[in-house]
């Protein structure tokens, strides 16, 4: 019989956590009473007896305010960035609306005469490097806090670019389809002038098993319809109404429109 | 890589230029001559330094003319997005009632295809 601490060191995963226990059939029973009538005193005497409160059962509610810990850091519940104020460090830049790129360029050469400072300072008088160091980090800290402000604006432009994007794409695929099957109906309509002809010209009068309605005009016109198509399908355009050229367009017909069918799916 | 990101690592590299040039100094500092008679062979490292610094302010100047501005008000872009997200829906929709439509004529097609062959079969 093994010992579980030994089994719970040499195992690959951790143990699942010790409350599982506690969802044992009675139990639930007594939630679902306790969720539907709180004040029945044989529920509150049974709820006692337990030694975990009843709706820990229940998964806990979301947070909603301050801060929770997650991988050991803090996360504060609503993300947004703290102002400079906030985290103890001075503003050097002025309030409300500025010019970015103008306060960046100030802080940027600022920063540069402050290390000049710093070298004098260390060359003449080493043991006051503080102050100079403390004002170096503020202006960088500044320039840093400058940049996060743009993030919320990066992200929705690029949220922007790519809706865009997706609109465009989406427009172009409902118009190849939609020319797809243009296409593929003028085939269809060619092969069922073809088939009319064909019908019509060699037998005369069979028109039985033709499940698509035929036109019982005479015969000169339909011929003159179907060397129109004949030229139309790129077939030869020298046979008209013989049953071996039919043949052939319909074959050509055929491949052409597979390759289409395969376009669609 | 975006401009943001690339701004902020060039301002991380400006402080890490402040600190080994500062750090080279002091290592590595320049020979002072003893004896005005012995001559002493100093590398210039101080000016190599100051112009690696001087380089990247100037890189910095050049990435800020770039950021992009500020042009539209959040509320503007919001407004934008709801609007872009409307029509996505639209443009779905249309491309789902042309996909029905290729799909149906599709089932033509292979009639059509299966009555072609039956023919051929049958004349041959």
């Amino acid at each position: 019989m093994e010992d579980p601490n030994a089994q719970q060191q040499g195992a690959a995963f951790p143990a699942p956590p010790y409350y599982f226990q506690r969802y044992t059939q009675p139990n639930l029973a007594l939630l679902e009473k306790a969720k539907s009538d709180p004040t029945n005193p044989d529920l509150i005497t049974a709820l006692d007896a337990l030694p975990f409160p009843i709706f820990a059962l229940e998964p806990p509610p979301p947070i909603k305010r301050g801060i929770c810990w997650m991988f050991g850091r803090p996360w504060p519940v609503q993300d947004t960035l703290a102002t400079l104020a906030e985290q103890g460090i001075e503003q050097l830049y002025p309030k409300g609306d500025i010019d970015r790129v103008k306060e960046l360029k100030k802080l940027n050469h600022s920063a540069i005469f402050n290390f000049l400072d710093l070298v004098h300072v260390l060359s003449t008088s080493p043991g006051e490097f503080a102050t100079k160091v403390d004002h170096i980090r503020v202006i960088f800290i500044n320039m840093h806090h400058i940049l996060n402000e743009y993030r919320p604006h990066q992200a929705r432009e690029t949220l922007r670019l790519m809706m865009n994007d997706q609109l465009d794409r989406k427009r172009k695929e409902t118009a190849a389809v939609r020319k797809t099957c243009a296409d593929l109906r003028k085939q269809l309509a060619g092969l069922r002038a073809l088939e009319q002809d064909r019908l019509v010209t060699p037998a005369g009068a069979t028109t039985s098993d033709n499940n698509q309605d035929v036109d019982m005009a005479p015969a000169t016109p339909v011929a003159a319809s179907t060397s129109a198509t004949a030229t139309d399908a790129g077939g030869n355009g020298t046979a008209i109404g013989g049953s071996t050229s039919a043949t052939n367009k319909n074959a050509e017909a055929m491949s052409r429109m597979m390759q289409l069918c395969d376009t669609i799916e | 890589m975006d401009r943001l990101t690339q701004l902020q690592d060039a301002i991380d590299k400006m402080a890490l230029l402040f600190v080994s040039s500062l750090d080279h100094l002091t290592k590595i500092a320049p020979l002072v001559p003893l004896d005005p008679n012995v001559p002493v062979v100093s590398t210039d490292s101080a000016q190599e330094l100051a112009l690696d610094i001087s380089r990247q302010a100037k890189e910095l100047e050049a990435l800020i003319d770039n950021l992009p501005g500020i042009s539209q008000t959040p509320e503007a872009q919001i407004h934008d997005l709801e609007n872009l997200a409307q029509q996505n829906a639209d443009a779905t929709v249309e491309y789902e009632m042309a996909v029905q439509e290729a799909k149906e004529l599709l089932q033509d097609v292979t009639f059509a295809l299966r009555r072609i062959a039956e023919d051929q079969s049958i004349r041959s």
